[in-house]
């Protein structure tokens, strides 16, 4: 099948950007989104061109590397899915595709479709973790967890990290991404001891990184291919009440 | 060819009773006092379960630690794809497991190749490992007790493997990530994403800093340290289609051996069975189905040649459940080389399904009517949405096609019971190094074996050389090793930049990877093995003269990445034919067709062959020797596998 | 900074803070619109509600300062967290669009700023059609009281007014629409099972609300209430 393109090109963070069109001829129903790009790209450079730079890693939906905005959508148009795991047979023959990097002030451009989520590692320094030597801790059934806790902490815990929730968020809002992993380790035991200092240090630096608002869109929770729900956003909000309204 | 029946390869191991010997080098190492760990400075190379858990490990203990990774954040390392589990000798469920046997089953699974003393240390600590875990707060899987479950894998006759859900490797990374942050923020550890290391720079004969490509804006960047630890990860990219992520690589180890260490067993190659296949040239990487489907699905291909009838219009006598015919007792659960070798063969036949007839199919419909359908949901769900995700097809109705694709590399650099390589200084962890698998890894063992190198086995190793190194001249990055390595890699990108010839780079790996598969895939022999170290030393000249890459250096440029980790993977390629060839025997994932029994088994040689094979670097036109570090089997004795 | 400063400063205290304020408006509209709804009972009915609440004196005044704080805050919030989104996305979408699904979106919710700004305005119109006019004054069971009735009646029966009152108030179900729903998930009341459910009560609410005061404009220019 056909598909036209409008890509996005930029060559780095101070040049001017645009939507250039391509067109693919030769697409095959059962290549995913990220092969058509390969495809694309092995015709530019045998053209001489430039190829289109994107981030990919595991094509798997796992590692978090991708993220593409299809005609407005971050990761496109289906469920649950990250966009290396779109695949083509999706759309029909003769379609235009808009394809754009996440938008985000706290994801500087780096070229093309690629930008930098570095923001997400600093605020996950902030205070996403359990301080824990490596050493030799208490055998591992000593605390049991209850079934329910533990999996919810693991809904939450399925983030991978891509960012998606911020750039289909209109305020691009990171809270979707730092919600889960504050609710991940409320819900576990291990958690108890920091559970006021990490909520506190992770909002602030979520708003130091220059993410925005969230004004409850709920868009993140629509595009999360991990299928983080907003309630990691009110369960943050709650701890973040309880910590400020107890902390010395 | 030369052979070294070697001294150089001194594996350090302690002396003393299996399970005491580590218990002892322990009390025997060196130590670093505290306030001297500051005055060190380590260079980790990959953020993977083992960088990552040795960098906060280390971190912890005070060194300072730089860090690198390619992705844009260290979290997105390849371990973080892997689903199945990972194994301990918690024996939870009581079912008789013990580290003993824990041991054991590794060792036997390993095709006995490999070190008694470094599996035996990987079981004791794998319930370690467990617990630090659970502390850092992974969501393993519980019961309702609230205790953890475990589950068996990959035909082990115990439960020993937690799990968490099908995104194990995920959770484990994650909590040796979030360790490691908590370092970053408390100032220890620097993390540089987006770095490619391009070279290991030697002082003294010692590993002291290493070149690192800038993958933002492509300068090379210089660090210095007392030891550089090598995490980079498994290498089975080699063969263009593979399970791991487009990123892995060779290039770290690859450099680090043609600057002397060595690099042990190339040719260890696990290729496992229950993949989706390929389907078509587009086809950029191969998806992993979990395992764990052989225990409900039959695996067959239709009795005839070139059958395109829709599956489901092949009636019952027409079909050919070659696994369960040719391994009555274990029938679908062999073990992944003999199932993927299999597959192999029939589709040789021309019995294979799909457009390509590069498949086999993988049908439910017993189970479905034995469990109903409910059952078969609940417990393969996800990987049946996932299936059908990437191939539009429903296994519920049709079966599934899978085809095996290579998916670990048990080879790697050589090191000692210290993880130490040939190169003072320079350590190599997880499946870089040539590990504790021997020929053939079994499930949920790697993920165990990067942790267990970074949490618990370098900390305690690498002080002992630290220490030794104590007093040893401080070096900067202005030191003349640098300019020399840095000029070095700065020519190699302009040579490889200046061809612009007229194949694109995806041309020369898919050639590089159709002449692995086809000739150290799973089933090799001595024309094919000779075949490829002609064609690839071909290809890699061709590389050098028509490859056209696109950009500059001095911008975000993946096909230039690509390029120089493919370049790299043309010369791994002809080792580990190279290995192949060398090896006249049958053991694990190393297959020779001219060593089989008549009924088509692998045949081991241990008279000739119970060695791990080293090769060591000599020069761009000169052949590489091969050492050998024998194998003493003290505590187990070898036996021959049957699975009839 | 003090802990109560740090909280307000927070994204997720500002938050919290508009919901608060929010839901504070909302309980004063309800209020207000119970107190409306005795227009229908008859003008005695209507000016002694009014009497009562302006008897209060002292009391009367820290509510409106109260309310008036409230819907300063909320505003300032709502102005402020809308400007902080071109601060955290200087370049736009060439494309945008929601995926749907659990996406609540919605236009009411896309819309807040416009029919916060609109409620704005309308309020100030509001207290100088009614709060700060000079009533007539009428006997009721002895005691001089403003012809609050008199003055809805009045206003209403004039089409354009009755139809810029309507307008708005559709404009006010719309705020709420997303706001109550929006209210509870800021305060983390929400859960993952109740969150379908607070969502459509939140729906009914504002529906129920517009409804309510839209009902008093129409019937009187219809002069449906005798
Ligand atoms: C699909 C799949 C499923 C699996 N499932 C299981 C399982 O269920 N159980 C199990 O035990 N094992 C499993 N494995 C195997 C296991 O995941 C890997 O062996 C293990 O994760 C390797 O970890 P590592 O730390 O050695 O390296 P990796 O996780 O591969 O990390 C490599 C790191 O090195 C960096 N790097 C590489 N080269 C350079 C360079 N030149 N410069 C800078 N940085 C560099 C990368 O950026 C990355 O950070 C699976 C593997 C695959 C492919
Ligand atoms: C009659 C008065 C009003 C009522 C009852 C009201 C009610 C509410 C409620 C309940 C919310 C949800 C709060 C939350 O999500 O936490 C809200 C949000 C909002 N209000 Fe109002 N509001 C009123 C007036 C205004 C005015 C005058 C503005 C003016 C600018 C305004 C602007 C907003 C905005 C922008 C939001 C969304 C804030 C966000 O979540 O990002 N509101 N309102
Ligand atoms: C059909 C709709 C409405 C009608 C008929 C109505 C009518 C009135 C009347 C008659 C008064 C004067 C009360 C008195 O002085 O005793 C009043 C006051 C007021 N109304 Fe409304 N109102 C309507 C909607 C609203 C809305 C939507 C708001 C807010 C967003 C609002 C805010 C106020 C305020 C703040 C006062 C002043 C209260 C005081 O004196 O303290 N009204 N309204
Ligand atoms: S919350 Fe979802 S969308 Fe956001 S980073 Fe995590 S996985 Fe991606
Ligand atoms: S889309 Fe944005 S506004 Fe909040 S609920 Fe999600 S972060
Ligand atoms: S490439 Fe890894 S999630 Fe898409």
């Amino acid at each position: 099948m056909t598909i036209h393109l409008k890509i996005w090109r930029q060559k780095d963070v101070g040049s001017p950007g645009k939507l250039v069109d391509y067109t693919v001829d030769d697409v095959n129903p059962d290549m995913s989104f990220l092969e058509m790009l390969d495809w694309l790209n092995e015709r530019l450079m045998n053209e001489g061109e430039e190829p289109v730079e994107f981030d990919h890693d595991c094509r798997e939906g796992i590692c978090g590397s991708c993220n593409l905005v299809l005609n407005g959508m971050a990761h496109g148009p289906e469920q649950g899915t990250a966009v290396c795991q779109l695949h083509m047979r999706k759309y029909r023959d003769g379609d235009t595709i808009v394809v754009e990097p996440w938008r985000a002030k706290a994801f500087p451009m780096i070229k093309d479709l690629v930008v930098d989520r570095s923001a997400f590692d600093r605020i996950m320094a902030a205070g996403g973790y359990i301080s824990v030597n490596t050493g030799a801790p208490a055998d591992a059934n000593a605390i049991p967890v209850n079934k329910y806790d533990a999996d919810l902490a693991f809904d939450y815990a399925a983030c991978i990290g891509c960012g998606a929730c911020v750039a289909a968020c209109p305020n691009s809002s990171a809270s979707l991404f730092t919600g889960a992993k504050i609710s991940q380790l409320a819900h576990l035991p291990q958690g108890a001891p920091e559970r006021k200092k990490r909520v506190v240090g992770m909002v602030e630096k979520m708003a130091r990184e220059g993410f925005g608002d969230c004004s409850n869109f709920a868009e993140c929770e629509a595009v999360c291919p991990a299928g983080i729900s907003i309630t990691a956003i009110a369960e943050m909000r709650r701890e973040y009440a309880k910590a400020l309204g107890e902390i010395e | 060819m030369t052979v070294i029946n070697s001294e150089v390869l001194n594996s350090k191991v302690p002396e003393g009773d299996l399970k005491d010997k580590w218990e002892n080098h322990k009390n025997n190492l060196r130590l670093v006092n505290p306030a001297n760990k500051r005055k060190f400075t380590i260079l980790i190379v990959g953020t993977g379960l083992a960088g990552a858990s040795a960098a906060a490990s280390l971190a912890e203990l005070g060194y300072k630690v730089k860090v690198f990774c390619i992705q844009d954040s260290p979290r997105r390392a390849h371990s973080i794809a892997a689903q199945g589990g990972i194994n301990a000798a918690k024996n939870y469920p009581n079912d008789g497991d013990s580290i003993w046997r824990l041991f054991h089953d590794t060792i036997k699974g390993g095709d006995y190749r490999s070190r008694e003393a470094n599996v035996f240390r990987l079981a004791q600590v794998s319930n370690n490992i467990i617990d630090q875990c659970v502390a850092q707060g992974v969501p393993f899987a519980r019961e309702y007790g609230g205790l953890l479950d475990n589950r068996s894998f990959g035909g082990a006759q115990v439960s020993r493997t937690f799990y968490a859900r099908g995104q194990t490797g995920q959770q484990l990374l994650l909590g040796a990530y979030s360790a490691m942050m908590r370092q970053v923020h408390a100032g220890r550890i620097e993390m540089l994403a987006r770095r490619e290391m391009l070279d290991l720079v030697k002082i003294e004969g010692k590993a002291r800093g290493i070149i690192v490509r800038n993958l933002n804006n492509g300068e090379l960047e210089r660090y210095v340290g007392d030891a550089v630890l090598l995490c980079s990860g498994g290498y089975g990219n080699v063969y263009y289609l593979s399970t791991n992520a487009k990123n892995s690589n060779a290039s770290a180890i690859w450099r680090c051996y043609k600057r002397g260490a060595q690099f042990a067993n190339p040719s260890f190659t696990q290729i496992h069975p229950t993949c989706i296949p390929v389907s078509g040239k587009y086809q950029s990487k191969l998806t992993l189905m979990s395992e764990s489907l052989r225990n409900d699905g039959r695996v067959w291909v239709s009795g005839k040649k070139n059958d395109d009838r829709h599956p489901n219009d092949i009636p019952e006598k027409e079909r050919d459940y070659f696994l369960e015919r040719r391994y009555p007792s274990f029938g679908n659960l062999v073990p992944r080389d003999v199932a993927s070798r299999n597959a192999k063969y029939v589709c040789d036949e021309g019995r294979g399904a799909s457009k390509t007839g590069l498949a086999v199919y993988l049908d439910f419909h017993d189970a479905i009517e034995a469990d109903g359908i409910d059952t078969i949901k609940a417990r393969y769900g996800n990987l049946f949405a996932m299936y059908e995700k990437i191939t539009g097809e429903n296994p519920y109705e049709v079966p599934m096609r899978i085809f095996p694709a290579v998916h670990f590399t048990m080879g790697g650099l050589w090191v000692d019971y210290n993880l130490s390589s040939t190169i003072p200084g320079l350590y190599v962890m997880g499946e870089a190094n040539f590990a504790d698998h021997g020929a053939n890894r079994l499930g949920a063992s790697a993920l165990m074996q990067g942790l267990a190198d970074g949490y618990f086995i370098i900390p305690n190793t690498l002080g002992d050389y630290l220490a030794e190194n104590l007093h040893t001249q401080e070096v900067s990055t202005d030191h003349e090793a640098f300019d020399e390595v840095e000029k070095e890699a700065k020519e190699r990108i302009h040579k490889l930049l200046n061809v612009q010839g007229r194949k694109t780079v995806l041309d020369f790996h898919r050639e590089l990877g159709q002449l692995m598969w086809d000739n150290v895939g799973m089933s090799r022999n001595r024309e094919g093995l000779e075949k490829a170290i002609r064609d690839i030393a071909q290809l890699r000249e061709a590389f050098w003269k028509e490859v056209n890459i696109p950009g500059e250096n001095n911008t975000y440029n993946k096909y230039l990445e690509y390029a120089l980790r493919i370049a790299d993977f043309m010369e791994l390629g002809e080792l580990m034919a190279r290995d192949a060839l060398e090896r006249e025997e049958s053991c694990g994932g190393h297959f020779r067709e001219e060593y089989q029994s008549e009924d088509g088994e692998a045949v081991r040689d241990d008279e000739h062959f119970s060695h791990v094979a080293a090769w060591e670097y000599k020069g761009e036109d000169e052949a590489p020797v091969k050492h050998k570090e024998e194998l003493n089997f003290e505590f187990v004795t070898p036996t021959q596998r049957s699975y009839k | 900074m003090s802990k109560a400063a740090t909280f307000l400063n927070s994204q997720v205290g500002r938050k919290i803070a508009t919901g608060v304020t929010g839901l504070g408006l909302v309980l004063f509209i309800i209020i207000h619109l119970i107190g409306n709804l005795s227009y229908y009972a008859g003008p005695e009915a209507m000016n002694t509600y009014s009497y009562t609440l302006h008897q209060m004196g002292p009391l009367l005044w820290i509510v409106r300062l109260g309310l008036l704080a409230f819907f300063l805050y909320h505003v300032w919030l709502g102005i402020s967290i809308w400007m902080g989104r071109r601060k955290a996305r200087p370049e736009a979408y060439e494309v945008y669009a929601s995926r749907g699904g659990v996406s609540r979106q919605s236009w009411s919710a896309r819309s807040m700023i416009l029919t916060g700004i609109l409620l704005f305005l309308f309020v100030i119109t509001h207290l100088n059609t009614f709060a700060f006019h000079d009533f007539q004054t009428v006997m009721t069971g002895g005691l001089a009281m403003h012809d609050v009735h008199q003055r809805m009646t009045e206003v209403f029966q004039k089409p354009l007014y009755t139809i810029y009152y309507v307008a708005i108030m559709v404009l006010l179900g719309m705020h709420l629409r997303h706001g109550v729903w929006s209210a509870f998930q800021s305060l983390g009341w929400m859960s993952r099972k109740s969150n379908p459910v607070i969502y459509g009560i939140a729906f009914l609410l504002a529906f129920i609300i517009a409804i309510g005061f839209i009902g008093l404009p129409i019937s009187i220019y219809l002069g449906l209430v005798p």
